[in-house]
């Protein structure tokens, strides 16, 4: 389900943080520059087609960036306007439809009768001193989201997609191949499984 | 789960068994049963892939039940990590209540079971259609479904944990978390008279199947007749309140203008309603856009609904909106559920044709050429339009 035609494909871009700072203050964006912002403040959350689907003026840009900055998302004030007027050109009113992706319904993050994970205690423990040591700077000792996202969500049904990001990275996310066995990935899943346990107790 | 056909012939005999006194209807419904159910690529839409945020096509719209697995979904943030069994999941009911509950899903399975056919439908459904574009994901037609509910009332377990009638709004909570700490939980109430009626039900099945997780397994709010936005999913938190829930998701979004606004423009907070029942609507199943039709016999079907009564006519016209005739409309077999139409086109001539319903409801409410414009495109109940072209 990775949408073929979107810009963002090549987003993993090398601009520094610097050099997309001296683009804001000088004009507007180019392509690589904004790819790297929206790669980095948007699709945290995001699939690319919440963008490329929108057709919108930019006074609507600049009111839909400021409340996801207000949500959470890490652009930056002085990223708001230029990151809104590329937008605008590229899925202004007037941009193309773009036509949506099929997802067959036998695929994978398509159960439609629950199965999913179950609990391991004992490689839990182990999982929660891991992920004290490597996660939990980014995404909180609980979690639920710091700089990087919430962990216990349906990502962590998706074992394959899971051991996968941990292991290469992705967009911000570091690889942690080389520090990390698989089985230590294994490890920290089953300890955010258990967590996500407890959220389904209620309060 | 079988995903090849099994559970749509079974929703089949369900379908023929409710028939009763529509069976004739029945009888030029059901090749187009049969017609969907031999569609080989069955997929949803990825109006957005994550979260999942996945509508039906529309030729699987033709059947009284939708199936589960072509049964559109909607996510805020996605659902919560599928764990098998739920061994943590327990229902909590407190705030202004007598006796506090926490229930298992099988306690909750003691009480009175009751089922019935219920649309879903999402308050954005349509939401492409409006012009000026509005930000959000843009929905096309299938943000819809109908599906058979099985569950037990609110009004039961509300009455079991002895409801006080200071209570004005019950507030539900879903298991789902946002994904960055600064992003509003998805929280919202609804007043306590939809809340005891006995049509508002906590849902564990759908379409005879243990609720899916992605539709928000183990159980969910079922308020047949009123938006998706009503319809928690991952339920674990019922509270008794005074007033409506606070937050973005109840006082902002799915909110209306009170009265018809200028496309395009801010309305005041003040001047916000919150999105209740659905508006009536008709939606044509077959033939779908882009056919090409070779018979002098077309028939044309799909299904109306509306969010209180029901539908009492559905329209078509195949000259703009000049003339009119009206379809075959089937009974509604419960509140808040679908009614399949089916209309037979005969066109005199070769030609491109724009084929358009048109629905009318028990209050009078008619759909119009173009929904009413309002800032986050809800309720999108514009007459349908497909497009064939006839090669006689």
């Amino acid at each position: 389900m990775k949408p073929a035609t979107l810009i963002f494909a090549t987003l993993l871009s090398f601009c520094s943080l610097g050099t997309c700072m001296a683009q804001v203050a000088s004009g507007p964006l180019d392509e690589t520059s904004a790819s790297r912002i929206v790669s980095r403040d948007c699709l945290l959350c995001h699939g690319e087609e919440m963008i490329t689907q929108q057709h919108l003026a930019k006074a609507a840009w600049v009111k839909v960036l400021q409340k996801m900055q207000s949500w959470g998302s890490p652009i930056s004030g002085g990223e708001i306007e230029p990151l809104a007027t590329y937008l605008a050109g590229r899925y202004g009113p007037d941009s193309a439809m773009q036509e949506p992706v099929r997802i067959p319904v036998d695929n994978s993050a398509h159960p439609a009768t629950p199965e999913g994970s179950a609990i391991q205690p004992g490689n839990a423990n182990h999982g929660a001193e891991l992920y004290a040591n490597h996660c939990a700077a980014c995404h909180g000792s609980n979690a639920r989201g710091k700089v990087g996202p919430n962990l216990l969500t349906f990502f962590l049904s998706e074992n394959a997609d899971w051991q996968a990001v941990v292991l290469d990275g992705r967009r911000e996310m570091p690889a942690w191949k080389g520090q990390l066995m698989a089985s230590e990935v294994g490890d920290i899943r089953a300890w955010l499984l258990r967590e996500a346990n407890e959220i389904y107790k209620s309060r | 789960m079988d995903l090849t056909g099994k559970t749509s012939r079974r929703q089949l005999v369900r379908t023929g068994l409710f028939a009763g006194a529509a069976t004739a209807l029945w009888n030029v419904l059901g090749p187009q049963l049969f017609r969907a159910t031999a569609q080989s690529s069955r997929s949803l839409i990825a109006c957005l892939g994550r979260p999942q945020d996945w509508e039906t096509p529309r030729d699987f719209l033709s059947t009284f039940l939708t199936p589960n697995d072509v049964f559109f979904v909607r996510s805020h943030f996605g659902p919560p990590p599928l764990i098998s069994g739920y061994p943590g999941w327990r229902l909590t009911v407190d705030g202004i209540v007598d006796h506090p509950l926490r229930l298992t899903l099988e306690e909750l399975q003691k009480l009175e079971k009751v089922t019935l056919p219920a649309v879903l439908q999402c308050s954005g459904a349509g939401r492409s259609f409006y012009r000026p574009s509005v930000a959000g994901v843009q929905w096309g037609s299938g943000a819809v479904g109908n599906a058979e509910w099985t569950g037990v009332r609110l009004r039961e377990v509300l009455e079991l944990a002895g409801l006080r009638t200071t209570a004005k709004h019950i507030q539900l909570e879903g298991v789902d978390l946002p994904p960055l700490p600064q992003t509003p939980n998805f929280v919202r109430s609804i007043p306590v008279e939809r809340a005891l009626d006995p049509l508002t039900l906590l849902a564990y099945q759908m379409n005879g199947d243990p609720l899916p997780h992605l539709h928000g397994g183990p159980l969910r709010l079922i308020v047949p007749g009123w938006a998706g936005d009503h319809w928690i999913k991952w339920l674990r938190s019922i509270t008794a309140r005074e007033t409506e829930s606070e937050g973005f998701y109840m006082q902002t979004a799915y909110r209306i203008p009170r009265t018809p606004i200028s496309p395009g423009t801010t309305p005041a907070p003040k001047d916000m309603v919150p999105v209740m029942e659905l508006n009536v609507k008709s939606l044509i199943a077959a033939p779908l856009s882009g056919a090409v039709i070779t018979q002098t016999n077309v028939d044309v079907s799909g299904v109306a609904f509306t969010g209180k009564g029901k539908v009492v006519r559905v329209d078509l016209s195949v000259d703009g909106g000049k003339r009119w005739f009206q379809a075959d409309l089937g009974e509604q077999r419960s509140p808040g559920t679908w009614q399949q139409w089916r209309w037979r086109f005969q066109p005199a001539q070769a030609g491109h044709y724009q084929i358009w319903s048109r629905a009318t409801d028990s209050s009078g409410s008619t759909q119009p050429e173009t929904a009413i414009w309002n800032p986050s495109g809800y309720l999108w109940n514009g007459i349908d339009r497909i497009e064939c072209a006839v090669r006689i």
